[in-house]
């Protein structure tokens, strides 16, 4: 089913813009679970993988998607928003799971995660677009991600 | 000493920028996350920017991002005027889009099928008679090229730079008229100007037909299509690479050649390429070139072409026609000869050692310029140090001696230095030693029907203690084979001590290093 339209829709309040933190969020396990799902729907799609939060702090392990928050919530959620582009967020684990080479999310066969965080724009036919760790800092950067 | 008020640079709105460069880049203003620096080194309010870069190949690419990381304001403009037959393609300049890149991909599929042949008597299961499917070929050619078009675009936003996809042409010395043929054309004024414009297939103007029906590298590497019974006209590395792999990929294929093979390259390891490639099932018409190109009824392309030897007129009915006669500067139609920028015949810029052109702030460097090699890192180092001498102070001049080159013929030839021809003009036939051999890779020998293709020259300058000038391999892996034997080649190797190395690599007997 609709399983991450019904958490999006979930989330609108009216012309509320998601900020990275309301987004739906799906850790390793669920989003493994439910990947084939995402992919079959052959429809565009923006995945974003950060580090777990550290309940302690309350904010992720990794210091690179924490900066990277706000310009993803300037920029990248609402022209996704915009565009009707579902955003899945994904937290791939903690620090030293991630560290871990074996990570499944770093040998998958169409992610192939090499940092975090990463932006991943999805694309039926394969052209995907990526922006990893610093070049999620730059609304600039981020911005080329939309551009035809 | 200047002091300007530090003016914050307005937070990017999420629309896309507007294209008035003036009011972002008047301040110089190089923001990161959270810190403000400028540089007042290059403020210089009456131009919008320090380097304008017009070309975005590899040449202009290297150029303008090495600029940018000394502080300058750059731009940099690129625009793909569609080919007669309808293609274009990204930000990366010929090279990426429509040149080495896909090329090499297509030789290497082209080589993956050959080796179908060795696998089986390696003992794979292999079935022989599989076909290929050209259509996949060239969507996972084009996805691998699209990755690269977006790359280079986020990398000049990382670096910033500012990208114009416009077409560019200068108006005077400092200013650059910009057109999308979308919007109305804009106007930027900038201290130094590079052109990087590269160059785009030849059309022969005296073949009826040929731009109508015929095709050039700029579509075969997106060709939607199976391109079919090919004829390629003209027998230069781009004319004999693609004909080399298209026959690989199992297309029938057709040489027509005028005079000569790889113009300008060793005559001697030309014909050899030559000979191994009609053994391995590509033909050649010699001797000969086309007069006309008609459509068929069937729908397929009739040429007429002349034998210069028997005076004959001859027809043959192909697929596909592709024109490799020759690549012409995208000089024309830019304004430069109305500013004073001398252009060579063919319509290449002519600059100086220090790349300049005839107007003191215009540079130009890649196939664009005349008399440079048409070769992409030769390019990019030529962009790099252009910018670390404009930015940086530097003085050091781009080297054009000894560049290595490497051909990806279905045997592959690499080369450094003098080609045999090239040596006895220069030195004098008796002043140069020409040393030789054929060889067999051994891996070649699960399959006995392959021989001694291999083949190695080194020639030497008696003159001068037997010093290597030139280097000529033909065999498998010649880019990497070429690339360690430059590094001693410009270090300038003797004879002597190219001899006391030991070999590494085992080749049927006798080993290429005894001669």
């Amino acid at each position: 089913g609709d399983v991450y339209k019904r958490q999006y829709q979930r989330r609108v309040h009216g012309d509320q813009i998601l900020k990275m933190e309301s987004l739906p969020q799906y850790d390793i396990n669920q989003f493994l679970q439910e990947e084939n799902e995402f992919l079959s729907k052959k429809q565009p799609t923006i995945f974003i993988f950060c580090g777990s939060t550290n309940p302690e702090t309350g904010k992720s392990w990794c210091p690179d998607c924490v900066e990277a928050e706000k310009p993803i919530s300037d920029v990248v959620i609402p022209i996704a928003q915009e565009k009707g582009i579902p955003i899945i967020y994904c937290k791939v684990g903690e620090r030293d799971y991630w560290k871990d080479q074996n990570h499944p999310l770093r040998k998958h066969e169409t992610f192939n995660l090499k940092g975090v965080p990463t932006i991943f724009f999805w694309h039926p036919e394969g052209e995907h677009k990526v922006l990893v760790e610093e070049q999620c800092f730059k609304t600039a950067v981020l911005e080329t991600l939309f551009e035809v | 000493v200047f002091f300007f008020l530090m003016i914050r640079r307005p937070p990017r709105s999420t629309q896309s920028r507007s294209s008035a460069a003036s009011d972002v880049y008047k301040r110089q203003v190089v923001s990161t996350q959270s810190t403000w620096e400028f540089n007042f080194q290059f403020m210089e309010e009456e131009f919008d920017y320090d380097y304008f870069v017009i070309g975005g190949g590899s040449g202009g690419l290297a150029s303008a991002k090495e600029a940018a990381k000394f502080g300058a304001r750059v731009a940099v403009a690129d625009f793909v005027t569609p080919s007669p037959q309808g293609s274009k393609w990204g930000l990366g300049g010929t090279c990426v889009n429509v040149g080495c890149i896909p090329k090499k991909l297509m030789h290497f599929a082209a080589g993956a099928g050959e080796l179908k042949h060795d696998q089986k008597e390696c003992g794979w299961d292999i079935d022989v008679k599989s076909q290929h499917n050209w259509e996949k070929m060239v969507k996972n050619v084009q996805k691998h090229i699209k990755k690269l078009n977006w790359g280079y675009k986020v990398e000049l936003v990382e670096k910033n730079v500012k990208y114009y996809n416009k077409l560019a042409s200068v108006v005077d010395k400092h200013t650059i008229e910009l057109n999308d043929f979308k919007k109305p054309a804009e106007k930027v004024r900038a201290k130094y100007i590079l052109i990087a414009v590269g160059g785009r297939p030849t059309y022969p103007d005296d073949v009826e037909g040929a731009a109508k029906y015929g095709i050039s590298s700029d579509d075969l590497f997106s060709l939607q299509k199976e391109p079919g019974k090919t004829l390629f006209v003209g027998a230069s590395y781009i004319g004999l690479e693609c004909a080399g792999f298209l026959t690989g990929l199992g297309r029938e294929s057709v040489v027509m050649v005028r005079s000569i093979l790889l113009r300008g390259f060793d005559q001697d390891v030309a014909n050899q390429i030559g000979d191994y490639m009609e053994k391995h099932g590509t033909r050649f018409i010699r001797k000969s070139t086309p007069t006309k190109v008609e459509k068929t009824e069937e729908g397929r392309l009739r040429v007429s072409y002349l034998n210069h030897e028997t005076n004959e007129t001859l027809q043959e009915e192909f697929d596909t026609v592709l024109f490799a006669i020759g690549r012409t500067a995208e000089t024309k139609k830019m304004g430069l000869e109305n500013i004073g920028v001398k252009l060579a015949k063919q319509g290449k810029v002519i600059t100086d050692d220090d790349d300049r052109s005839s107007v003191d702030n215009i540079f130009a460097i890649g196939d664009c310029a005349e008399g440079r090699p048409e070769l992409t890192p030769s390019a990019i180092s030529a962009g790099r140090y252009l910018a670390r001498r404009l930015f940086n102070g530097e003085t050091s001049l781009m080297d054009y001696s000894y560049v290595p080159t490497t051909v990806f013929t279905p045997l592959e030839y690499g080369s450094c230095g003098f080609s045999e021809e090239a040596a006895f003009e220069k030195f004098g036939q008796d002043n140069v030693e020409v040393y030789h051999i054929k060889f067999k890779p051994l891996e070649w020998n699960f399959l006995p029907a392959r021989g001694d293709d291999g083949y190695i020259k080194v020639i030497t300058n008696k003159q001068d203690e037997e010093r290597v000038i030139g280097f000529h391999y033909l065999g498998p892996n010649a880019g990497e084979v070429t690339q360690g034997y430059s590094i001693a080649i410009k270090m300038g190797v003797t004879k002597k001590q190219w001899d006391s190395t030991i070999s590494c690599l085992l080749y049927t007997s006798p080993s290429p290093r005894d001669s």
